[in-house]
């Protein structure tokens, strides 16, 4: 199991080992991004921008960074070489999952975080990561569901593309729902990254926009919902 | 436990066996119809055929990429439609048109690879620089597939699979875009691992490439095996021994014996039996210029063939 995790995960790094600009590229993006947020909104936008900003991260690293690296790699044929051989599709998908992980913390976590402790903002900070990690596990489905299961790869990352910058910057991401009126505010829970903001933001210590139970049952439902598709998909491409 | 499929031809031990094997796509399109093959370990089997016969549809049924519709498949004794778990733990594919990402190098792909594959990694090392070596990649071996030719990176794919090891190997066309040079080593490679008692199973269109390494030969036409055995088998299906090859227009071409005279763009060849027709039929001929008298080769026997599975169909 571990071998074959080891082997695609060390091939998969090579996309950023071997183009190192993208770290600097996407860390110095993170951090302009923060002090923008924070020189709009002071530190109630700082807050708003730091959730926004993880979500998004954890999302986009699933659903654009598996998805992708999978559609990519069907169009290489790497994914028939891998797929006709002992390792399993679950240890593949497990390979280049970790690998979206590590770029995910290095080029957004990492820089974020001395931020969010220079600005008192740890609560902030580590419910986010907490949230991250269900919202990872959605976009990865996600992100399984379309690089499998679209019949043309060369489709992938414009499927892939508009639906996380539709999740992230049109609903409550990186702004918090209470800005909504009523009825949009229930509705746009209806996008797993909103969601995942608005319990982030809750737990941290804002007021609630609207019935926590919400988000709860639309995360849930979401994780229920591309859990199915997406085992299915691997199990027809298996 | 590995077990094989007992042969139906006397014996010995079929690696991969297949009867009346078919796969119609969703869009209606039958890829292959009735594809019927053998192929042993120690043996390379080309499958030969022209381009949409159906040879990677074969491939990928028998790498279990694809489910078949019908018939009947077993790669080490394993079915194909019901054990392609256990059947991946013994195989490995180049796909046709496959390449390796430009980020790449030649070194570390045929190691990661290796590891993905099970490999522990000083398993890997070793033997991604034998086979390197053997396909000429090791100076290369650290450099960017990026800064590769499509030759090189094509080669840097079939050293990622020869090094597997596997006990069957797929190779789908894994000559096409190479150099001359390449092409040899890549064939010395092949051959020496089929000698290691390993089921190489080949597809090919190219005739040299194919009396180079082929221990077997499998024709696919129009998703059907219209024909197979070794060369030396098929070469005996016909009495031919000579060719006479006419580059251009053939004014008389009515007073020659139509059966065996076979037209390929501007190129006529006459297949005969033994000298007696050689002479006779240069005689018929003495007008044209572009005469040439040759031993009959594989290309003759594959258009043979066709053209004798076209005619009766």
């Amino acid at each position: 199991m571990f071998r074959g995790v080891l082997g695609v995960f060390i091939l998969e790094t090579r996309w950023f080992t071997r183009q190192p600009l993208w770290i600097p590229n996407s860390v110095m993006f993170s951090i302009m991004l923060l002090v923008i947020f924070w020189f709009i909104g002071g530190s109630r936008g700082f807050s708003q921008g730091l959730v926004g900003m993880i979500i998004a991260f954890f999302f986009g690293a699933g659903i654009n960074g598996v998805g992708q690296s999978l559609g990519f790699e069907r169009i290489m044929r790497i994914t028939d070489t891998y797929l006709a051989s002992p390792l399993t599709l679950t240890r593949y998908i497990t390979g280049v999952f970790v690998n979206e992980v590590l770029f995910a913390l290095l080029t957004g976590i990492a820089p974020l975080a001395p931020l969010a402790i220079l600005m008192n903002q740890m609560n902030a900070l580590i419910y986010s990561i907490y949230a991250g990690v269900i919202i990872l596990f959605v976009g990865t489905l996600l992100g399984i569901l379309i690089g499998f299961g679209v019949r043309r790869p060369t489709n992938i990352s414009a499927i892939t593309n508009p639906i996380n910058n539709i999740l992230i910057l049109l609903p409550p991401v990186y702004y918090s729902a209470s800005y909504l009126p009523s009825p949009l505010r229930e509705i746009s829970m209806a996008a797993p990254t909103a969601a995942a903001a608005e319990l982030t933001r809750v737990l941290a210590g804002e007021i609630p926009s609207l019935n926590t139970m919400i988000p709860v049952a639309s995360l849930i439902s979401w994780i229920i919902v591309s859990l199915i598709l997406s085992t299915r998909v691997i199990r027809l491409s298996e | 436990m590995i077990h094989e499929k007992p042969s139906e031809e006397g014996g010995e031990m079929e690696t991969v066996y297949t009867k009346d094997l078919g796969k119609r796509y969703s869009n209606g399109v039958w890829g292959a119809r009735r594809i019927n093959l053998l192929a042993r370990s120690g043996e390379v089997t080309v499958l030969l055929g022209p381009n949409g016969a159906g040879k990677t549809t074969t491939i990928k049924m028998l790498a279990t990429l694809t489910k078949p519709t019908k018939g009947e498949g077993y790669v080490l004794g394993y079915d194909i439609y019901r054990e392609a778990n256990k059947i991946r733990r013994h195989i490995a594919l180049m796909p046709q048109e496959g390449s390796v990402p430009g980020v790449w190098t030649p070194y570390e792909a045929v190691k990661w690879y290796l590891v993905a594959r099970g490999f522990s990694i000083g398993d890997a090392s070793r033997e991604a620089k034998r086979w390197l070596e053997e396909l000429d990649l090791w100076d290369l071996r650290n450099r960017s597939a990026y800064e590769l030719s499509g030759g090189q990176r094509k080669r840097v794919l079939a050293a990622m699979i020869i090094a597997t090891g596997a006990d069957v190997m797929f190779l789908d066309e894994a000559g096409t875009g190479l150099d001359i040079e390449s092409k040899y080593k890549l064939w010395s490679a092949i051959r020496r691992i089929a000698r290691e008692n390993r089921c190489v199973i080949y597809t090919s269109h190219e005739m040299r490439e194919i009396e180079n390494i082929a221990s077997r030969i499998v024709f696919i036409d129009n998703g059907e095996t219209v024909a197979s055995g070794t060369p030396q088998e098929l070469a005996q299906r016909y009495q031919y021994r000579y060719k006479i090859m006419i580059k251009g227009e053939i004014q008389n071409k009515k007073e020659l014996n139509g059966e065996n005279m076979l037209t390929t763009g501007e190129f006529t060849r006459i297949l005969l039996r033994d000298r007696g027709e050689i002479r006779e039929y240069i005689d018929k001929l003495r007008d044209l210029r572009d005469v040439e008298i040759r031993e009959i080769d594989l290309e003759d026997i594959y258009l043979l063939i066709l053209n004798e599975v076209r005619r009766n169909t």
